[in-house]
């Protein structure tokens, strides 16, 4: 234990990776808690490499709301994405500019929750102006709703996907159409026909 | 015979150059107490716990002291 933080190994933390989340706890959050010493972040990874989860609230992304006001890139990483309360999370941090979400498997999801807004309602969301990976083997349509409802919208310059399933690609039209305005970049990669790369505005036809 | 002297920047730079071989950051630590904010702004800059069990052993690391808390409440 570091009696002074400015000396404390967390204050020059600027990247961050927690692979076993399952072991972190709303009180470690709390004042005193380790994850509070973390306030200089800039990138951050978190996820969880079990397999398995009794229910969703077994994994919390609550510890991590508003970690850092700085940190500017989030990667989400799991075997099995618990897809509820994402939305809260990226919305805690203010400058957040580039998301990438990897599920290996799947994802649980609750379907109530999935259609409704965010459950906390935060005055400023970020702009995500930078690049969204989503890697997401059971598909990408419950993490595309919840961005999409994004009160500040998403205005990402680079969009990165591969197509696991039959919705992927109307998600997709659903994502390239919410950043219109500020598209530079399109990656797909589709496993059952060739990669489509497109660079706007050469060809934007999909 | 006076110690020598040298700016803070170019310490700075030393420990700037070095960001990439932690066994020099450490030890530069040693040479004195004003080397290691300088070195540790190297050597703590990323930070992976891998397992469960790394978390739950280094997490005590990072709480900050209750008695810091109340004699200064705004950290």
């Amino acid at each position: 234990m570091f009696p002074d933080p400015s000396t404390s190994p967390a204050h020059f933390t600027k990247a961050l990776i927690i692979r076993s989340l399952r072991v972190v706890t709303t009180t470690d959050a709390e004042e005193g808690g380790w994850i509070r010493g973390f306030s200089r972040v800039v990138q951050l990874e978190v996820g969880e490499d079990r397999q398995t989860y009794v229910d969703e609230s077994e994994v919390s992304l609550l510890p991590f709301h508003g970690l850092s006001p700085v940190v500017k890139h989030l990667r989400l990483r799991f075997v099995v994405l618990p897809s509820s309360r994402i939305s809260d999370l990226i919305l805690s941090f203010p400058l957040l500019e580039d998301l990438a979400v990897v599920a290996e498997k799947g994802t649980i999801d609750n379907g109530d929750e999935s259609n409704a807004p965010p459950t906390t309602v935060h005055p400023s969301g970020p702009t995500l102006t930078g690049s969204l990976q989503l890697n997401l083997k059971g598909g990408m349509e419950p993490i595309v709703r919840r961005l999409l409802s994004l009160p500040g919208g998403i205005n990402f310059r680079e969009l990165s996907f591969p197509w696991y399933h039959e919705r992927d690609p109307s998600m997709t039209m659903a994502l390239v159409e919410k950043c219109s305005r500020t598209i530079e970049t399109l990656d797909i990669i589709c496993y059952n026909c060739t990669s489509i790369r497109c660079r706007c505005p050469l060809d934007f036809a999909l | 015979m006076s110690n020598p002297y040298l700016p803070p920047e170019i310490l700075d730079s030393i420990a700037d150059h070095l960001y990439n071989y932690p066994t020099a950051l450490k030890e530069c630590c040693l040479v004195s107490k004003s080397w290691i904010p300088r070195t540790r702004k190297h050597l703590f800059a990323n930070i992976t716990f891998h397992t469960a069990e790394d978390l739950l052993r280094g997490r005590g690391c990072f709480q900050i002291p209750q008695p810091l808390l109340r004699i200064s409440p705004k950290l």
